[in-house]
């Protein structure tokens, strides 16, 4: 096992000698250091191209399509991990086989969406930087997510690479997301690394981290966050480094981590909440950890009052609409925790999705499975930490934070909470993969068994397993044909050519009512304004819900000064897979038990002064000036 | 010394890199070779190198690989956001501001890491690089079968999506005024030259003008009639068949001519 001496090297260097003396030793094994890596790059790329396989047969409808992603995740996944549980790879091979881990699974993402962002998520920040670039400047307004645009870093760097090499912004946006991708799991390996003393630990807890539910897809689309935990990841690794440095380095480190503390508070507000919760505890833990010294305390009281200046001064200057824009959802949340804690609600049925599917019974068992696992890791972890590192500040942090863990879950029986209990494990994974990489470091400290390998091996591919399953529903794991409100296949050709259409015809900038997935197509390919309760105050949900216009729905239109309404016939025919038609505050949302009725769209081809200006098939678009403008 | 040798030709390469980008924007190449480039050099200025250049002039010690990899590509997205702010707040985000600002960064942090390497600062590490990057060739080709094998998945998947696009088939059939007129047009995305029969009554149902343009595939067809004079006629209505299917109507649109004298409710029609 390689060993570093934490306390006296501030920087992740080398923790293997090879005296310089042994020239040609040195040489004779270089290529060992490789170790597996090349056998494990063929065998990946064969689970790659599995993956890519089930993306062309569910393409074709067949529905068998899981099976050959599963496969293929699987032998992405586990013979890296096997490899990890081993004495035997070098520093370097644990790295490399790190770096491929993150490639082939970022292809995963990839091979999902070859051609075009197809995530809602993705296309709310492709209309922030197509803002940027078509104004040279920062903060337009983008209707479709208004707080985006207040938190440009990603923006900021996909059209910097935009304008220096030509790229289109989904190219741009791969790489930037790749590189980010690349930053968060190296980073990861050195920060636990640093903490854990060494690399066979560090490679085991980054591995688990990269089983989290949201890293396979969420945190690979083009979105804030994406660039901001591997920021918000390197921000730690450089506080713990400069906790371990002297002198000139000390302050060198502080001023990289002030700058890097800078980019994520620009970047994406989630985690910057994250971050400085993260402070705070690190903070908290300072004063109780036996060993302290009052130096580090006042050190960590620094950087978390300059990160909560930073936050404070751009929430309050620039992103004020951060309040409005995230309040209602945790409120919500939490009034239905504390609505299903005191009885007065009938708990969300896990796993059910808001299309009203249920998943195979294998995937609730390994859904579960997982979260068990999970939940009987953690305690032999955290004894462990308690035991062998209580004078370790950090690792006692993460020990503290991987507590927060089981507490998430009572989030997932609310339909609001789901989706924060989902989005926090992002966060909460990056304590509860190394608090269980020191629980199977109980085992690793003995000769294993083969059969000691082997559970260690199905643990971990089942929690790698189940947190796909929590995180992401079975109908978004592939593409595919059309489904309605669906990530990656709700953004689909007619839609697209509707919003082209509209942008050429009518320009950009008219106010268009529609569906939830059309709304973020005509916001970004037609560049049109979507009105939404949180920037104009009005619902237009009703408008579509009514079965014929009265005086209340022509209110509302008037009130937005509605030019268009984008209607699609397919509406009416499924149910959403995210759960909501419009918008969620709409009559049944994230419970729908039936599809939209005609009625709310047929509406609209018989009513005076309304123009039915634009027929594709599916999608009708619908001019209303005549009555909204009508005095 | 021999690090401090490595970390100057790579000093030099970034001032290399960076000094043929400046050229090769300012040039705006059409050349395919030179776009190619362009565009490698560009992904380097802004994702790898001010990253590595700052690093190197502010720790300017030997570092393993790994760690100089991960200052280079975390701090370069750093420097472009801090960059990008202050050229918001001055000359704006354009592609020549983005070249001088990166660039100059780069440039200049290399300069001074330059003089500190050579100066053989105080900082320096006292470890020496253990990582060796030397492979035999059956691992080159193992590996490299690897790379071959994610290759072909990547085609495939993409030759697969565009192929879903190319099965998602339709027409649009479009109606609006626009400049005292009447527009009307036809998008053929079927996939196949189609015949279509368009025709446009008024609000009596009155034929006032019919077509029957064949229309390539992804093609437009467009047409501008002037609105009827008649004070009568309150809409137009434009019905388009497809050849193959005469009885069947495949598009419709209705486009109002006049805008109600009153806010009322409107009725049904």
């Amino acid at each position: 096992m390689q060993t570093i001496h934490k306390n006296s090297i501030p920087f992740p260097q080398r923790t293997e000698s090879i005296p310089r003396s042994h020239e040609t030793s040195r040489r004779a094994a270089a290529p060992a250091r490789w170790g597996r890596l090349p056998e494990l790059t063929l065998i990946s790329s064969l689970g790659v191209l599995l993956v890519s396989f089930a993306g062309v047969q569910s393409r074709l409808a067949a529905d068998w399509a899981a099976l050959p992603l599963w496969i293929g995740l699987l032998v992405i996944f586990v013979p890296i991990a096997v490899r990890m549980l081993s004495d035997q790879p070098s520093r370097q091979e644990r790295i490399s086989l790190l770096v491929l881990m993150w490639g082939m699974l970022y292809l995963v993402k990839i091979l999902h969406s070859p051609v075009r962002f197809t995530f809602g998520d993705e296309l709310q920040h492709w209309r922030t930087a197509e803002d940027i670039l078509l104004t040279n400047r920062l903060f337009s307004f983008n209707s479709i997510l208004p707080v985006s645009s207040f938190y440009p870093g990603l923006e900021i760097v996909t059209s910097a690479l935009v304008k220096l090499t030509g790229l289109d912004i989904f190219e741009a946006g791969i790489l930037v997301i790749g590189v980010a991708r690349l930053v968060l799991v190296l980073t990861l390996f050195l920060l636990y690394e640093m903490v854990g003393g060494t690399a066979r630990l560090a490679g085991m807890a980054t591995i688990l981290y990269i089983a989290n539910p949201m890293f396979l897809f969420f945190d690979a689309q083009y979105a804030y966050e994406s660039l901001a935990l591997p920021f918000a990841t390197f921000a730690l690794f450089l506080i713990v480094c400069r906790e371990r440095a002297k002198g000139g380095k000390f302050w060198v480190l502080t001023l990289l981590a002030a700058a890097i503390i800078v980019s994520v508070v620009v970047t994406h507000h989630v985690t910057t909440i994250m971050f400085l919760g993260f402070l705070m505890l690190w903070l908290l833990a300072s004063f109780v950890v036996k060993g302290r010294s009052w130096a580090t305390t006042g050190r960590l009281t620094l950087i978390f009052l300059f990160s909560l200046a930073v936050s404070l001064v751009w929430l309050l200057f620039v992103a004020y609409i951060t309040i409005d824009y995230l309040g209602p959802t945790v409120m919500s949340a939490l009034s239905q925790v504390v609505q299903l804690i005191k009885g007065e609600t009938v708990g969300r049925e896990l796993y059910r999705s808001f299309g009203g599917t249920l998943p195979p019974m294998w995937e609730r068992v390994a859904g579960n499975g997982a979260m068990v696992l999970i939940l009987l890791g953690l305690p032999v972890g955290i004894f462990r930490v308690m035991r062998h590192h209580r004078a370790n500040l950090f690792m006692v942090t993460l020990a503290l934070g991987a507590l927060v863990y089981p507490v998430t879950h009572v989030l997932r029986f609310t339909s609001i909470g789901v989706g924060i209990a989902v989005r926090l494990q992002e966060f909460l994974f990056l304590a509860v993969a190394l608090v269980l990489a020191m629980a199977i470091e109980t085992w690793l400290s003995r000769r294993l068994r083969w059969w000691q390998v082997l559970m260690m091996t199905l643990g971990m591919a089942l929690i790698f397993v189940g947190g796909i399953i929590l995180g992401w529903s079975p109908s978004e794991r592939l593409p595919g044909q059309y489904q309605t409100s669906s990530h990656g296949r709700s953004v689909e050709p007619q839609s697209i050519a509707a919003a082209e259409w509209m942008r050429e015809k009518h320009g950009s900038d008219n106010r268009v009512g529609t569906d939830y997935f059309n709304r973020l197509m005509m916001g970004s390919f037609g560049r049109q304004y979507i009105p939404s309760y949180m920037v104009d105050g009005v619902s237009l949900w009703s408008v579509f819900y009514a079965t014929e216009i009265g005086p209340a729905e022509l209110r509302r239109m008037r009130q937005v000064e509605l030019d268009y309404i984008v209607a699609d016939e397919r509406l009416t025919t499924g149910l959403p897979v995210n759960g909501v038609y419009f918008e969620y505050g709409e009559p049944n949302a994230r419970a729908h038990i039936a599809p939209l009725p005609p009625i709310s769209y047929a509406k609209f081809n018989v009513m005076e002064y309304v123009s039915r200006i634009f027929d594709s098939g599916d999608v009708i678009i619908f001019d209303m000036q005549g009555v909204v403008d009508a005095r | 010394m021999r690090a401090n040798l490595g970390a100057l030709i790579l000093l030099f390469l970034v001032d290399f890199v960076t000094a043929v980008l400046l050229v090769l924007v300012v040039s705006e190449p059409v050349a395919p070779a030179a776009l190619y480039l362009r565009v490698l050099f560009a992904v380097l200025l802004v994702l790898v190198l001010p990253g590595y250049a700052v690093f190197k002039a502010l720790l300017p010690g030997e570092y393993d690989a790994i760690t100089q990899a991960v200052y280079s590509v975390g701090l370069s997205p750093c420097i472009a956001l801090i960059g990008g702010l202050l050229l918001h707040w001055t000359v704006g985000l354009y592609a020549n501001h983005w070249i001088m600002l990166l660039g100059g960064i780069t440039l200049v942090a290399s300069l001074v890491a330059f003089v500190r390497v050579v100066l053989n600062h105080p900082f320096e590490s006292d470890t020496d690089e253990d990582t060796s990057w030397e492979i035999n060739w059956q691992q080159l080709v193992t590996f490299g079968m690897g790379i071959v094998v994610a290759a072909v998945a990547v085609n495939m998947a993409h030759s697969s999506a565009v192929a879903q696009d190319e099965r998602v088939h339709f027409t649009q059939l479009w109606t609006y005024k626009s400049a005292g007129a009447v527009q009307i047009g036809v998008l053929n995305a079927e996939g196949q030259p189609m015949q279509y029969n368009i025709l446009a009554f008024d609000d009596q149902r009155a034929l006032i003008g019919s077509w029957e343009p064949l229309v390539e595939a992804d093609d437009t067809w467009e047409l501008e009639m002037s609105i009827p004079v008649s004070n009568d006629t309150e809409t137009i209505n434009v019905v388009l068949y497809r050849s193959d299917r005469p009885s069947e109507i495949y598009r419709q649109t209705r486009l109002w001519l006049r805008q109600p004298l009153t806010d009322d409710t409107p009725q049904r029609r």
